[in-house]
């Protein structure tokens, strides 16, 4: 065995039981999808099975980095969890938001002992899964509080529930997945349009969102089609990943956590040169196309004329 | 290469599957995207990864997808041969179909003499060439003229009851919204007067037979897949599908841009497989031998991978055999962007102006310089074979994307490589065994069959060993939930039904929709500031950003540069004169050009090639562009800015073309 390959095993063996948990959960996240009726929730587990997604990758590149391979196959830990998963996703959706923060809670421990024995690459790729651990241990503990009043949930969140949820009922916004209050109001579309809600609070964020030159042009679109840009934005990638790092991370007890923008990491401004054309001497060719009949002669006659089809232009 | 990797490596360990993109091509082969493909979803976990399609054939895809459930072309090049009436939306043949156009002239010369019909801003030279009538609308008004001829064939009752009734679904609906499209109402939104939108509408639906094309002026224009959609929602209305001659032609604007779209090298999944279908998930899965709860994520379009850049998420972006300096809308956002990047760039050009931003270039090959298949609009796929070794130390795009899987120590479940065969025929043959069964299913072509001639037409299987000429013969649909591609859209949002949702309102259990949806005005607005509307358009003598045809002599000599075409009217009230430089200032950037002044543009639009994008000398036309994109297929709106003129002070130097006509 080489030192690589101990070092990869060493690491496997940390890593290995978290990328079964989160492969796991996604099992369980998936078996919830299917019975889910609420467009809102489905929206809700399917970015949370993102976020897992991306956990898998950033520890399976740290193994494959070391000449390891991740396991990411079946265990009797995944079929158990399906199972309890198809159970209580028939019993409600509040079962299901339990059963998916046991499993978060859990994981935050995990991630919490591996980044505390790791360092340099390995911390920084495990502080990240953590964070994406703790905002949605703390997006369900919303979810939970709301759904069932529990005052002991509620007070497991670093700001009062009010900032979470807004409403009476408990409502996933499409893009933050929680219902936060705002100046604008939320925004919701139904049948015939697939089921569509974003809370008031991302309607606000998203409207700060547009460039200079569009935002400038909103006062003369009607209100629905403001609404339906603002709706397209906010459950596209980039909105969805401002909201998670500006508005979740806070409410989740976390710092912001937001990228520089690549124009500021830009360093050189390199010197563009025109695309060399051809050397003198080198034009002009001639070439014959065959035609058949009196209309394709004269269109190719122009084509190949070029002073011809400059009156086209 | 070990650079690539351990870039790759670093930032997928630190950021995860966001913090890296892969933007690749409409000109590569379908072994290559099928690899990249599924290094990408299989090996990297991204869904970060797109093609220039997106700028091209995008909503081809996605409004195939609305209407019939999932993509695919229904028709066949044969079909303009057999057709009484051909109508081009949005499409200049002569100049960017030339082999296609002069197929049209030779059938329009033949016993069935079509009807040609052109809908365009501009009298082109497809217009002026071979078209019986122009409906010269105005830029971003697709939507209410085609609503407007779908009002009169249903008016008039040159549509096919009982098709409707038998195959399609929402018709009540789609016979509410457009009879609010009176000639009148039409000619007031498009300046199509009302005389000749009738004159069309008497000419498609009388004819036995109905071939229509969209290209780029619908695509990359207002309500790009609500427009493309009408148009499949005109041909069911008169049930002029499936048959010769019957085709709603949705084109592809790239040699091999029909490969992205089924190898899911694009945002689509391999074989027109639906990423929210557990089922199709759990059987691309198997196929692959990697657990199903790696796959199944909701695919992010190029627009938003750029902007994904600029806001700094995505750090490392591996830009393959597309020149997006030049070609992305909102250029000068993008060119920061690209400066900011980790940049990869892999490409048979050094010179490109993407590359001069590059962090790593990756010499490739070229057509000619490797093997492998390109499927074209009409879904025939045809075997290039190499013909000469590639020059230097280029490699193919196959060699490269199995080298840096092998680099990157990509495996599958039992711990085999997971790119497993390092030749083009061994890509193929994986490709076909993963679409068979599925609807673009290529299991029954080999590369032996190819080597025969003139190439295949999918489906080819077992049941169609020499393939298909064209689809929906049956006028069976795959709008079950079972099959379809995608849940349905929301045309002005983009959100998509949930399968939940589908199946109990949506399923249309193998009907074609008849998608049907209001007209709305372009989100760009002219006003004082900005009076005019910039489209942006090819060229016959250029393919694209010219990164080759700016390098062939009597391509170059042609069209040599950027102009700007307008209108008599607008340079007399301005004070231009044909050859003046002008400066063209939209909200976001400017073109210095020289003027063309005549009666191509109608007044009130101007015209800027987009081939031309040499930083400093503000030649792009993507300067002018916004960062606006159509719901549904992402496809950016590069056919609408809103700009002013300005006259250069220095306005004496001549015009290329008064030098070239001077020769």
């Amino acid at each position: 065995m080489t030192v690589q390959e101990r070092r990869g095993s060493s690491l496997g063996q940390q890593l290995q039981p978290l990328i079964k948990r989160e492969v796991t959960a996604i099992a369980a996240i998936d078996t919830a999808i299917a019975h889910e009726t609420a467009p809102d929730y489905v929206v809700m587990f399917q970015d949370a099975k993102n976020g897992k997604q991306a956990n898998i990758e950033q520890l399976a590149t740290l193994l494959r980095m070391r000449g390891g391979a991740p396991d990411e196959g079946a265990s009797l830990r995944k079929a158990l969890t399906t199972s309890k998963a198809a159970v209580a996703s028939r019993i409600s959706t509040t079962a299901v938001l339990r059963s998916m923060r046991h499993a978060e809670i859990d994981l935050v421990t995990l991630y919490t002992d591996a980044v505390a024995s790791a360092e340099g690459l390995v911390k920084r790729a495990l502080t990240k899964a953590l964070g994406r651990a703790l905002v949605q241990a703390h997006v369900l503990t919303a979810h939970l509080a709301k759904r069932t009043a529990s005052q002991s949930d509620a007070r497991l969140l670093p700001l009062p529930l009010d900032d979470y949820f807004v409403g009476s009922e408990p409502r996933a916004c499409m893009r933050c997945h929680l219902d936060r209050p705002g100046r604008t109001g939320a925004l919701e579309r139904n049948d015939p349009y697939p089921y569509t809600y974003v809370c008031a609070a991302c309607h606000d964020e998203v409207l700060g969102e547009f460039s200079v030159d569009i935002a400038e042009q909103m006062e003369r679109w009607s209100r629905e089609m403001r609404e339906a840009k603002v709706l397209q934005r906010a459950l596209g990638r980039v909105s969805k990943l401002n909201a998670i790092g500006r508005a979740l991370h806070p409410l989740s007890g976390l710092e912001p956590d937001l990228p520089t923008p690549a124009a500021e990491r830009a360093v050189i401004v390199p010197p563009m040169t025109r695309t060399p054309g051809p050397a003198d001497g080198e034009r002009p060719g001639v070439l014959k196309v065959e035609t058949t009949n009196g209309a394709e002669s004269a269109y190719v006659d122009e084509l190949f004329s070029v002073r011809g089809i400059w009156r086209h232009w | 290469m070990q650079l690539v990797v351990d870039r790759f490596n670093e930032t997928l360990a630190t950021d995860g599957p966001d913090g890296v993109g892969i933007y690749n091509s409409g000109q590569l082969l379908l072994e290559e995207y099928y690899t990249l493909g599924k290094i990408a979803r299989a090996g990297l976990g991204i869904a970060t990864i797109d093609a220039n399609t997106r700028l091209c054939t995008a909503t081809t895809a996605s409004a195939l997808m609305e209407s019939f459930g999932a993509d695919g072309p229904p028709g066949a090049f044969e079909d303009f041969e057999r057709t009484e009436c051909i109508m081009l939306i949005g499409h200049n043949a002569a100049e960017q179909s030339t082999v296609l156009w002069m197929r049209i002239l030779a059938a329009k010369a033949g016993p069935l003499h079509p009807k040609i019909i052109v809908v365009d801003p501009r009298r082109t030279v497809t217009v002026s060439s071979g078209a019986d009538l122009h409906l010269q609308l105005k830029p971003g008004t697709n939507v209410a003229l085609l609503n407007g001829l779908c009002h009169l064939l249903i008016e008039n009752g040159t549509i096919d009851r009982d098709f409707i009734a038998k195959h399609t679904v929402k018709f009540d609906q789609f016979r509410t919204i457009v009879s609010q499209y009176t000639p009148e109402r039409v000619e007031a939104i498009c300046g199509v007067p009302a005389a000749q939108l009738r004159t069309a509408s008497e000419w498609i639906g009388r004819s036995a037979t109905t071939v229509t094309t969209c290209l780029q002026g619908v695509y990359q224009s207002n309500q790009a897949t609500a427009a493309a959609c009408v148009v499949n929602s005109m041909h069911l209305l008169m049930g002029k599908i499936g048959r010769p001659g019957c085709a709603p032609m949705q084109f592809a604007g790239q040699p091999s841009s029909m490969n992205t779209r089924e190898t899911g090298a694009d945002g689509t999944y391999p074989a027109y497989r639906n990423w929210e279908d557990a089922n199709h998930m759990r059987d691309l899965a198997k196929r692959w031998n990697v657990p199903v709860e790696l796959l199944g994520k909701k695919p992010v379009g190029a627009p938003e991978i750029f902007e994904l850049c600029e806001k700094g998420y995505i750090k490392v972006l591996w830009n393959i055999c597309t020149n997006p300096a030049v070609s992305m809308m909102h250029r000068t956002t993008h060119l920061r962007t690209l400066n900011g990047v980790f940049l990869v760039v892999q490409d048979c050009f050094a010179d490109t102006e993407t590359a001069q931003f590059a962090d790593v270039v990756l010499p490739s090959a070229m057509w000619g310089e490797k093997t492998g298949c390109m499927t074209n609009a009409e879904r025939r796929c045809t075997l290039l074979a190499k013909a000469v070794d590639p020059p230097g130390e280029a490699r193919t795009d196959l060699d490269i994307f199995i080298d840096f899987a092998r680099r990157m120590n990509l495996r599958d479940a039992s711990g085999e490589w997971l790119i497993p065969y390092s030749d083009p025929e061994g890509a193929f043959n994986e490709w076909r065994e993963n679409s068979r069964g599925c609807i673009p299913d290529y299991s029954g072509m080999t590369y032996q069959k190819l080597s025969g001639g003139g190439g295949l037409q999918w489906p080819c299987n077992d049941t169609h060993p020499e393939g298909t000429v064209r689809l929906y013969t049956d006028l069976h649909f795959p709008t079950e939930w079972q099959i379809s591609e995608s849940y349905e859209q929301d045309l002005e949002t983009g959100h998509e039904h949930t399968l939940n949702e589908y199946r109990e309102k949506r399923d249309a259990k193998g009907r074609a929709v008849l998608v049907g949806t209001e007209y709305q005005p372009p989100s760009e607005t002219t006003d004082d500031r900005f009076p005019l509307i910039a489209v942006s358009g090819r060229q016959a003598y250029h393919w694209h950003t010219r990164t080759k045809t700016g390098k062939a002599p009597q391509l170059d000599d042609a069209a040599r540069d950027v102009f700007v075409s307008l209108n008599q009217a607008d340079a007399d009230s301005l004070g231009v004169v044909d050859g003046d430089r002008v400066r063209i200032v939209s909200r976001r950037g400017s073109v210095v050009a020289p003027a063309k002044v005549g009666d191509i543009v109608p007044a009130g639009v101007v015209f800027v090639p987009f081939h031309y994008g040499d930083l400093g000398e503000e030649h792009a036309a993507n300067n002018l562009t916004p960062s606006l994109w159509d719901p549904v297929s992402q496809q950016p709106v590069q056919k609408i800015a809103a700009v002013r003129l300005e006259l250069v002070a220095d306005a004496t130097t001549r015009a290329w073309w008064h030098v070239e006509a001077s020769r």
